[in-house]
This record gives C-alpha cells, sequence and structure tokens, in this order.
C-alpha cells in the first residue's frame, strides 16, 4: 500500500512537471503552427545553467533558477527573432530549422558541459508525512509546488491579460489574429519566448530530481508532444490533464512491468491517441 | 428541370461562434444562382461546407441523388462539383499547363496523355491565358490568376461549379469578359453556377435566382428584382461599407 | 510583364551529365584505393537516402524522421533473418525492403491524414520505439555490440559492394526521376503547393502523401538491407537520430526539392567528412552550423547556388535564356 501511494505520488509530481514542460510546447504550436524540436535541449540548458549559476555564481538556488529561465527566454526571443521568423508560412522549414538547432545545441552542450550528470543544488531536503499515511521527500514536494504555482501563473496569464486573450483566441483559429488587429510579429516573438521560458522553468525545477545530460532532450521533446497530441492541440488545460495522465501511467505502470521498456507508455499512448481519437482529448478538428 | 443540389438544415459553428445555422435550400440544374450578403455571413463556409473541405455540424446535402454531406473535397470533385477560392490558390511552382492538367490527372476518367496538352491548352484559352501556359503560375497578375483558378475548376468537368467573388479587384474591362465567360458556362457549357459575389450589378445582371444570407441564416430568396427591394436584405446591407 | 518561365531542357540535355557521372563511377574501382573505395560505398548508401528522403520532404512537403529508422528496419529485418535462418543476404534485403514498406504504410495511414506536424512527431516517436526495442530485444539484435551479418554477396570485396550500391542507387534515382515526370509526381507537386486546392481538383491528399511516404521507406529500407550487409556488422547507428540527421543536413545543403540536390550533398558531405575526421566529434557540430546557415539563408542549397549563377550567364546561341 505504502509502495502504491509512493508511485501516485510520483506520477502526480513528474506528471505536473510533463505538463508544465507540454504548456510550452502547446503554446509555441498553437499560435504559430511550428513545433519546436529544440524543446529538449532548452530545457537541459536551464537545468546546465541553474546548476551552473549556483555553483559558479554563488547564487542561491531558487535565484539561480529564475535566472537561469530568464535566460532561456532571452534566448526564445533571440531564436525566433534570427531563425523562425523568415519561415513564416512555411512550416516544413520551421521543423527543419528547429530540428537541426538541437542538433547543435546537444553536441554544443557535449564540449561546453562535458558528458557527465550536472544537477543544481536541493533547495531543501528531508521528508514529509503525508497525510500521515508515508514520508515523501521534500525536494519533489518543493518542485511540485513550484510547478503548480508557475502551471497556476501561466493560466492566469491566459485568462487576466492581452496577451493571454490573444493566445486563446489564435489557438482556437489562426484565421482570428487578423480580424483582431493583432501585430503578428510581437505575438509570435512573445509567444515563442515564452515557450522557451515553460521549457526552461520544466528543466530547473527537475533538475534537482533528474540530473541532467547532452543526450536527455529527446526524451524531453517527445514526452512533451505526446502529452501535446494527448491532451489535444491547441488545449491548454489538455497539457495539465494529458502530463497527469502520462505521469501516473508511467509511473505506475513500470512499477509492475519491466523497466526495460518504461518509456514505451508514452508511446503507447501516442499510438492508441492517433488511432482512436488523434484530435486528442480536448482537441479540436481544424479546417 | 430536375434538382441537382439540396442542402437541408445545415448548419457550421467555429468554437463559439455559428457561422450558419440550419441552411436550407435547393438548386435546380442549369440555374445560375447568386449568393449575397454582408462580409462575415457565412457565403465561403457555405461553399465549404458543399464542396467537401469543411463538414457540416448538423443537416445534410444531397447531390445528384448522392448523399455528399460527409464526402471530402476530393469526392465531390470527382461526383462533378468544382470551385474556385476568394483568395486565389495557385499552384505556384507549376506552369499554367500543369495547374490545369492537375485537375485532368484528378478526375474521375482521366484524360489520356495525349490529348492532355490539347485540352489544356484549350481551357487556357478559354479563359484567356493563351500564350502563357509556360509561366510559372506564382508570376501571373491577380486576374490571369483568377482565369487560372477558372481553367483549374472547368478541367474537372464539372455538374456544378462555385464561384467565390471572381470579380474582386477587376476593371470593367475585365469584369466584361469575366462575366461573359460565366454566361458561357451556365447557357453554353450547361453548367449550374451558384456564385458569390460583391459586385450587385453583375449578380443581379447575370443570376437568374439570388439568395441572401446575413449573419449566417438565410434571409430571402427570389429574383433578383424581388432581391432589390426587399427590407430586410437593404438592412441587412445598410451596416456594410461596401460598393 | 513577367517572362520568368519555368524551364524545359531536353531529356537529352538532362541525361547526359548523369551519363557521364555514372559512367565515371563505373571506373571507380579500377583506380580508386581501397579506403576511398568505401568511402564511395558510404557516399552511395547516403545518396539513396538522402534522395528517398528528399522525395517526400522536397516534393510533397513531409518532414519525416523515421527515415534512418526504417533503414534500420531494412537492415535489421534482414540481418536477422541471415542470422536466425541462414537466408541469403540478397534474398533478405527485399524482405527488409517489405518490411520497411509494410512499416511506412502503418504509420502513415496512422498520421499522415492529420498533418505535417503530427508525422514529424509520430516519426520521431517511431524512430525512438525502433531505438528501444533493438537495446532491449538483445537476445536478438546483440544491442549495442552490433549483429555480425554474411556479406552481402560471395566473398568480400568492396569492388562487388561498391557496384551493387551503384546499381540500387542507380535503380532509386532513376524510379524517383520516372515518378516525378509521371502523374504522381504531377499530384506530389500539386499537393506540395497547396494542398486545399489540389484536394478541391480531385488528388485525393492523404492518399498521395501516405504513397510517396511507403516508396520513400522502401528505398530506405534498401538502402539500409544493403549497408548494413556491407558493413558486416549491423549497429544501432544505422537507425539512430545521428545518421537521420547526416540524411537531412544532405538534402538541405545539396538542394531540397531538386533532383541533384540530394546527391551532390550526399557525396559532398561524405567526401568533407572524410578531411574533418581528424576532428573527431567536431564534424557532427560543423555539418550542423552549415546545414543551418543553408536551410536559413540558402534554401535552394548548392544545387540553387549553382543553378542561380548559370542562369546569370548572359545567353549563348541557342541555349538557355528565356524561351
Amino acid at each position: 500500500m505504502n509502495d502504491l501511494l509512493m508511485y501516485l505520488t510520483n506520477g502526480v509530481v513528474i506528471g505536473i512537471i510533463y505538463a508544465l514542460s507540454a504548456l510550452g510546447v502547446s503554446l509555441i504550436v498553437g499560435i504559430m503552427n511550428v513545433v519546436n524540436f529544440a524543446h529538449g535541449e532548452l530545457y537541459i540548458l536551464a537545468g546546465y545553467f541553474s546548476a551552473i549559476f549556483a555553483s559558479a555564481l554563488g547564487l542561491g538556488p531558487i535565484p539561480a533558477m529564475v535566472v537561469a529561465v530568464a535566460a532561456i527566454f532571452v534566448l526564445g526571443l533571440l531564436m525566433e527573432w534570427t531563425l523562425i521568423r523568415p519561415t513564416y508560412g512555411d512550416d516544413m522549414y520551421s521543423l527543419i530549422i528547429t530540428f537541426i538547432l538541437s542538433i547543435i545545441l546537444q553536441n554544443a552542450y557535449l564540449f561546453i558541459f562535458g558528458p557527465y550528470p550536472q544537477k543544481p543544488p536541493n533547495w531543501t531536503s528531508g521528508a514529509s508525512n503525508l497525510f500521515g499515511l508515508f514520508f515523501y521527500g521534500n525536494q519533489r514536494l518543493a518542485c511540485l509546488g513550484v510547478a503548480v504555482g508557475v502551471i497556476a501563473g501561466f493560466f492566469l496569464l491566459l485568462h487576466k491579460t492581452w496577451f493571454g486573450r490573444v493566445v486563446r483566441a489564435v489557438s482556437m483559429d489562426r484565421e482570428v489574429a487578423s480580424m483582431l488587429g493583432v501585430n503578428p510579429v510581437r505575438v509570435n516573438l512573445l509567444a515563442f519566448g515564452l515557450g522557451c521560458a515553460l521549457a526552461g522553468a520544466a528543466g530547473v525545477i527537475l533538475t534537482p530530481i533528474f540530473p541532467v545530460t547532452p543526450t536527455v532532450g529527446v526524451g524531453v521533446s517527445l514526452t512533451a508532444f505526446v502529452v501535446v497530441v494527448l491532451g489535444g492541440m491547441g488545449s491548454f488545460s489538455g497539457c495539465v490533464v494529458g502530463g497527469l495522465i502520462l505521469g501516473l501511467v508511467e509511473n505506475l505502470g513500470s512499477a509492475y512491468l519491466d523497466s526495460g521498456y518504461k518509456h514505451m507508455f508514452g508511446f503507447v499512448i501516442l499510438i492508441l491517441v492517433l488511432f482512436f481519437r488523434p484530435a486528442g482529448l480536448f482537441g479540436q478538428k481544424q479546417l | 428541370m430536375s434538382e441537382l443540389l439540396r442542402v437541408e438544415g445545415v448548419s457550421k459553428s467555429f468554437g463559439g461562434v455559428q457561422a450558419l445555422g440550419e441552411i436550407s435550400f435547393s438548386l435546380a440544374e442549369h440555374e445560375l444562382l447568386g449568393l449575397i450578403g454582408p462580409n462575415g455571413a457565412g457565403k465561403t463556409t457555405l461553399f465549404h461546407l458543399i464542396a467537401g473541405t469543411l463538414l457540416p455540424d448538423a443537416g445534410r446535402i444531397t447531390f445528384a441523388g448522392h448523399d455528399i454531406t460527409r464526402l471530402k473535397a476530393h469526392q465531390t470533385c470527382r461526383l462533378g462539383i468544382a470551385r474556385t477560392f476568394q483568395v486565389t490558390r495557385p499552384f505556384a511552382k507549376l506552369t499554367c499547363l500543369e495547374n490545369v492538367e492537375v485537375a485532368l490527372v484528378g478526375a474521375e476518367a482521366p484524360v489520356a496523355r495525349e490529348d492532355r496538352a490539347e485540352r489544356c491548352a484549350e481551357l487556357l484559352g478559354l479563359v484567356g491565358l493563351k500564350g502563357k501556359e509556360r509561366l510559372a503560375a506564382g508570376q501571373l497578375n491577380l486576374i490571369d490568376k483568377k482565369r487560372l483558378e477558372m481553367a483549374r475548376a472547368l478541367a474537372t468537368n464539372p455538374r456544378l461549379i462555385l464561384l467565390d467573388e471572381v470579380l474582386g479587384g477587376l476593371n470593367s474591362l475585365e469584369m466584361g469578359q469575366a462575366m461573359d465567360l460565366i454566361s458561357l458556362i451556365n447557357r453554353e457549357m450547361g453548367t449550374t453556377v451558384i456564385w458569390i459575389e460583391h459586385v450587385m450589378g453583375a449578380i443581379m445582371r447575370l443570376s437568374q435566382r439570388v439568395l441572401v444570407l446575413d449573419q449566417g441564416e438565410l434571409i430571402f430568396t427570389g429574383t433578383p428584382e424581388q432581391v432589390a427591394q426587399d427590407r430586410r436584405v437593404i438592412e441587412a446591407y445598410l451596416g456594410e461599407q461596401d460598393a | 510583364m513577367s517572362t520568368r518561365h519555368a524551364k524545359v531542357p531536353s531529356a537529352r540535355q538532362e541525361l547526359l551529365p548523369w551519363l557521364a557521372v555514372l559512367a565515371l563511377f563505373l571506373t571507380l574501382p579500377a583506380w580508386l584505393g581501397e579506403y576511398w573505395l568505401g568511402s564511395a560505398i558510404v557516399g552511395l548508401f547516403y545518396v539513396m537516402m538522402a534522395a528517398s528522403w528528399n522525395l517526400l520532404a522536397g516534393f510533397t512537403g513531409q518532414v519525416s524522421f523515421a527515415h534512418a529508422a526504417f533503414a534500420g528496419v531494412g537492415a535489421y529485418t534482414s540481418g536477422i533473418l541471415a542470422v536466425k535462418l541462414g537466408l541469403h543476404p540478397l534474398l533478405g534485403v527485399p524482405v527488409g525492403v517489405a518490411a520497411a514498406a509494410l512499416l511506412s504504410l502503418g504509420l502513415g495511414a496512422l498520421c499522415i491524414r492529420m498533418g505535417g506536424i503530427y508525422l514529424s512527431l509520430t516519426t520521431l516517436a517511431f524512430s525512438e520505439i525502433l531505438r528501444l526495442v533493438i537495446n532491449n530485444e538483445y537476445e536478438i539484435t546483440r544491442g549495442t555490440m552490433g549483429l555480425k551479418v554474411p556479406f552481402i554477396l560471395g566473398d568480400y570485396s568492396k569492388a562487388t559492394a561498391f557496384y551493387l550500391m551503384l546499381a540500387a542507387a542507380a535503380a532509386v534515382l532513376l524510379v524517383i526521376r520516372w515518378l516525378l515526370k509521371s502523374d504522381l509526381g504531377l499530384m506530389f507537386r500539386a499537393v506540395q503547393n497547396d494542398e486545399v486546392a489540389a484536394d478541391s481538383l480531385g488528388v485525393p491528399v492523404t492518399r498521395i502523401r501516405v504513397t510517396a511516404f511507403v516508396i520513400s521507406g522502401a528505398m530506405a529500407g534498401l538502402a539500409g538491407g544493403l549497408y548494413g550487409h556491407y558493413l558486416t556488422l549491423i549497429t544501432p547507428h544505422i537507425p539512430s537520430l545521428d545518421l537521420m540527421f547526416l540524411v537531412l543536413a544532405m538534402a538541405v545543403i545539396g538542394g531540397m526539392g531538386t533532383f541533384a540536390g540530394p546527391v551532390v550533398g550526399a557525396l559532398f558531405l561524405e567526401v568533407l567528412a572524410e578531411y574533418i575526421r581528424v576532428w573527431g566529434e567536431f564534424h557532427v557540430l560543423i555539418f550542423s552550423l552549415v546545414a543551418l546557415g543553408f536551410a536559413r539563408f540558402l534554401p535552394g542549397g548548392i544545387v540553387g547556388l549553382a543553378t542561380a549563377w548559370l542562369t546569370r550567364r548572359p545567353a549563348r546561341s541557342g541555349k538557355g535564356g528565356a524561351a
């Protein structure tokens, strides 16, 4: 029973962070119809940054995280401006360019950071007694808390700001953007930057638990993609629900089944979704 | 004349916005039907639903005895429905000849290779693109792109052709040519036509019957003379700053 | 008044340079040393891969990340059949091709109707799935150790492998050429230019895309199968994303959407790789930066650059210029 609770909680913790990561992908896909294949690499970079800022610059873990995410946001803006913007209207090239970028970053990380796992120091230690039933690590609880906070902040942004309103409208129907009289260039720029920042946020939150290496990017990207497909493209609440489902399925599944194929769960879900309900749980079938 | 197209209770929404609500009408073979209405009335959406680019949320569409409600565009094309697009969609990197050839290749009874060049040239000549066969379609000016769109649609040998604002952006000479072509398609080739247009004079002159849409509803059907005098139609257009 | 016409060179004008290249290649085993002959064989493998990937991406607008995976399917299928059942490679490779074709049919039918983004995501996922399966089913595939398989035909000889690869590459290119000039090819290009318009003209868009996907996947299976039996050791490198990236880079740098582009890109990068090899792991980073540069600034690739430079020359008597 204890074990089951442990797996469930793990599933929720990981699931929420998956959701956060997926929101970054969903935002960019929804606004620009671009898939950022370098998503995982930005997650990793944020992890590296938070580790380095904490050790080299002597920043506390929280400030290191914030600075790392801010750096990724700026990088995202740069990426959009130099690489993505010229490809507007040509979906194929944006896919190719972000894929090439992910390869560049992967190889660069190998040189700059080396092949060994890196992680920032934990923010907290020890364990808490949850519901009087079992003990669970405080670091993981803290991760959960921060992730939930960031996601809540995102939904606040979505529903209370001008930018959020535009995002919601465009995610539903791309033609709407021009009708709203919005400057598409500025919206795309912000959306891309924010999407990258969300990837970075997921990275800094998860690296204390799972250290980063140069090659985990593909897995991170794919997980985010699966969650977006499961939740439905264009749906942000779908990301949250999808992330939780994936997190729970993975943790419960690998606990009771052979762990060699642990990562298969996401792919099985992907195939099932495409087969039975390709638009996802909350997705809309568009034109 | 027999009934060719019947639209029954067709509706379509996008997100929370209802673009079309419970539209019903029927169309006889060889008719030339005008479809007018203020911007955003749902006219192009109706075309999308008939042609199969979009699926209706409710209702039924019957064409020549077939239920085409859930058919896709390439399937309705094979049954005999062709269309042009409000914003032209040429195959930019293909030549004009190849643009028309695509329509011949996708057809129900594909035209033999030897005959194709001749048929393409014939159609391009008909719409006024003679001499431009080898130009890349992306290089054409607006009126030529519209001509190409017509040639392509005609190449599919349609029984029904849906024309979406073909006169937009043309000068009076070009408009006259376009109207002659539409008249020819309908009267000599016998093709049934539904025609969306904002140029009132043109559509009133050529159409035998006119449908008026406003905010997704069908507010009037009648002859051009009747439509011009209907109170609701006039009110619907009063909010419009359109010529 | 626009006078840019689509160029229509005569059949002979088109064929001549290729025949010359083929003639040159036929002589290679006679004078090229063992080392460079091996490099040429690898180059021909990449020619097949890049050309078939380009058929999909450059002519139907679909970016697949499963191309290397399908090559791996061809290689492992044929290799495993040779090891477990003693099937001769020349019989095993066609089975590998069939396996790749079937898997691409399944994958295509699953995701192509949802659009380009779904295809890219699903092919990436498929690539990872295959990697997981290969690593986990160690008993059969020998994982990263590599599966030792028999040589493609008779005793080990680079010349034999070279001629077989050359024949296969020529066949692949011929099929692609024939396809592009056919009705199917016209529909490919129509779908790539504007799928909504193509749909409205009776072109069954999804079916056309899946067809292209299957053909391209089968070709990758062929390339992988032959390559595996040339190397006599099949490793997870063949279906890896690293190899996938190389193929993509070759098509992009050579020139996507052209016929010669992938061939030029593959041979050029393979030769370049030999020279950069001394710099060890840097060579992937260099290729990726170059590829990014081309994708961003020179989407026509090397062939595009060459064409632009050639057509800027003043018109000679009877040649080139506006018709």
